[in-house]
Order: C-alpha cells, then sequence, then structure tokens
C-alpha cells in the first residue's frame, strides 16, 4: 500500500475482503484520517451496495420439476439399492447356472466326475470343463441320492447369504438418507 | 486438501447416497443465480435457461466425482460457465465491446459531491443493470461471480482458470467502468431535462 494514500487496488480489494486483517486495519486506519481516501471508498461503497441490490433473473416457473424430470433417464450418480431386486437377481443366476449346468449333463457334454480333456493348449477350456463337470456331479449326485443333498443345499444357502449380505452396507446407507 | 463444507455439503451428500429427489434443494438454491450469470454470459433468456437445465444435469450425472475439495457452488458455477462457452461457440451472441488495452488506465474514482448517492435509488437500478449488460464479457462475467455466485477471487480464478490477477484486474476495471458509464448515464439525463 501507498504510504501517502490508498491505492485504487487496496480500496477495491478492502472492499471485497481481500486484503490480509494487517493491511486492512492499516487501511481503515488511514481512510479514517484522508478525506481524499474516505471519498473515494465511500463512492466505491455506493457502488458495491448498488450492485448487490440489483434483482436475479429468475428461471421460468416449473424449472426445477423440469429438470427434476429430467434426471429420470440420467444415470443417478449412485442408484438406492433395492434389496428385492438383488435377491431376484442372485436367485435368477443361480437357477441360470443350475439349468445350464443341467442342460450340459443332459446333452452329454460333461460326463460326472469326468476328466478334463487333454489338449492343444486350451487350458481355460480345460479348467471349465473341470469346474462344469464338478457342477455336473454335485447336481447327480443330488438326484440320485436325495440323502446327500443336505449338505450341498447348506453350502448353496450359504453362499446365497454371503452374496445378499455383502452389500448390506448400501441398504442400510440407503434407508437413513430416505428418512 | 481438506474438503470444503457449507450448507450445500449436506444435501450433495444425500443425493450422492441416492436420495436423487435432495438434488431440488440444489436446484432452487442456484438456479436463479445461475441464470443471471447464464444471461450475462448467453445473452438471450431462453438459451440462458437452457444452458442453465443442461449444467444442472450435467452437474447432476457427475456428482460421484465431485471431490468435495472446493465448494459445491463453485464447482456448480466452472460446469455452467462452461456450458455457457460451449453454448456460445455453437451460437456466438453478437459481439461485444472489446476489453481495454492493457496500458489504458481508467480514470480514478470521482469524489463529485452528490452524484454517487443517486447511484442508490430505485430509477437508477435499471441503468445499472443495464450497464452491467453492456460491459465486456470478462469484466461481467468477473463482476457476476463475485457479487451474484459470492466467490472469493480465488474460487472465480477457478471457475474461469485464469490468473489470480487477471481477476482483480477485470473486477476493478469493470467496477469502475461500470461507475463511470452509470454516471454518465445520470448526468446525461440530468443535462436533459
Amino acid at each position: 500500500m501507498n504510504e501517502d494514500h490508498c491505492t485504487p487496488e487496496d480500496l477495491h480489494m478492502l472492499l471485497d475482503g481481500a486484503l490480509s486483517p494487517a493491511e486492512s486495519a492499516a487501511a481503515r486506519a488511514h481512510i479514517a484520517s484522508c478525506p481524499g481516501c474516505a471519498s473515494r471508498y465511500s463512492a466505491l461503497r455506493r457502488l458495491d451496495g448498488a450492485i448487490r441490490a440489483l434483482p436475479l433473473l429468475t428461471v421460468s416457473p416449473g424449472f426445477t420439476s423440469t429438470v427434476m424430470s429430467a434426471l429420470d433417464p440420467v444415470m443417478p450418480v449412485s442408484r438406492p439399492f433395492r434389496f428385492f431386486t438383488w435377491v431376484a437377481f442372485q436367485v435368477c443366476l443361480i437357477s441360470v447356472l443350475l439349468f445350464g449346468l443341467g442342460v450340459c449333463a443332459l446333452a452329454g457334454f460333461i460326463t460326472p466326475g469326468g476328466e478334463a480333456p487333454g489338449g492343444i493348449g486350451e487350458t481355460s477350456l480345460a479348467m471349465l470343463e473341470s469346474a462344469l463337470s464338478a457342477g455336473v456331479s454335485f447336481i447327480t449326485s443330488l438326484l440320485g441320492n436325495p440323502a446327500h443333498a443336505g449338505p450341498y443345499i447348506i453350502t448353496l444357502c450359504t453362499v446365497l447369504v454371503v452374496l445378499m449380505l455383502a452389500p448390506l452396507d448400501r441398504i442400510f446407507a440407503s434407508k437413513l438418507t430416505h428418512r | 486438501m481438506p474438503p470444503v463444507t457449507d450448507s450445500d455439503t449436506p444435501v450433495v451428500e444425500a443425493v450422492r447416497s441416492g436420495n436423487v429427489r435432495s438434488f431440488s434443494l440444489l436446484v432452487d438454491r442456484h438456479r436463479d443465480r445461475a441464470m443471471t450469470l447464464a444471461v450475462r454470459l448467453v445473452g438471450d433468456r431462453l438459451e440462458a435457461e437452457e444452458v442453465v437445465q443442461d449444467a444442472f444435469l450435467r452437474a447432476f450425472r457427475a456428482l460421484d466425482g465431485f471431490r468435495g475439495d472446493s465448494r459445491f457452488s463453485t464447482w456448480f458455477y466452472r460446469i455452467l460457465y462452461n456450458a455457457c462457452m460451449t453454448r456460445l461457440r455453437v451460437s456466438p451472441r453478437p459481439p461485444m465491446e472489446e476489453l481495454p488495452a492493457d496500458g489504458d488506465r481508467l480514470p480514478g474514482l470521482s469524489d463529485e459531491p452528490g452524484l454517487d448517492e443517486r447511484l442508490e435509488t430505485e430509477e437508477m437500478r435499471d441503468i445499472l443493470l443495464e450497464e452491467m449488460g453492456r460491459l465486456p464479457a470478462a469484466y461481467s462475467t468477473a463482476l457476476t461471480l463475485l457479487y451474484v455466485q459470492e466467490l472469493r477471487y480465488e474460487e472465480i480464478a477457478d471457475v474461469l482458470r485464469i490468473p489470480l490477477g487477471t481477476v482483480k484486474t477485470n473486477i476493478f476495471r469493470g467496477r469502475d467502468l461500470l461507475r463511470r458509464r452509470v454516471l454518465e448515464r445520470i448526468t446525461e439525463e440530468a443535462v436533459s431535462r
């Protein structure tokens, strides 16, 4: 700041609260004792007050509703978790897998407990077929000897429960925010 | 950087947690300020409203990426400013007044007694509004962000992606030019009566 008078920049920054506390105090002290700077600062404050008093331009009535209805097709930031949708999805997924295994078994593609085909470097295919044959073993043992079904059903239920419980934090968070 | 919190923060968190309806609170809070900025940038009211709507939709889509290291309003007005600039590239408004050359210093603040008092009168409001719209876009935008959006210098620099020094220059010169023009109009009207 100029030792004698406040610069125009100082006055603008004082008005906008952009000076440091020390600079602000010095400027105010100077203004208090200098009629010229006081007059310029006063002029600036009047302009400031007049600009602040200007009305805002308003949007059309129903603007907020229009925006909110336009949000629907937009992907929300994070969709609220739907518990029953999640359960239905899990049930469908398991059903499709079991159905697929059953079809494979009926079509004779895979034999229960069968060896993985050797092969021409198709390791991933071999692994897939091993997994499928293990699944078919499960189905056939389930169908062939219902007495063994208990452990399998328990395992299946455990997997389902784990899958369903995994997003519980989201379920609760969502309910809290909907209060 | 520590998160910046204000009254928008809990609303933003609610929307991010899935309470989409809360977004209407943010729209209600910022729509008129947004509209004021958009009209000053784009010029046409109808186009400005479309741009504001588009900016809110963009903000909603991007809200998950809002890190909270600035106020929501600063972040949103940057989106709005970019939306206005995009619109202006597609349909430019009529050429506005150029910025004065860097070397041109505006005259100092007048201390003519009685003249400035008239700025506060009701009849001068329209003149002030009109002259605000006629300012060079850089001045008008900086002043609008300062007065309407109530952003600090640093936040304005952040929104406009310009140096802090340029923000100060645009605000100081814009204010001086606005004041000079309004006072000229007042003087002209007084003479013509």
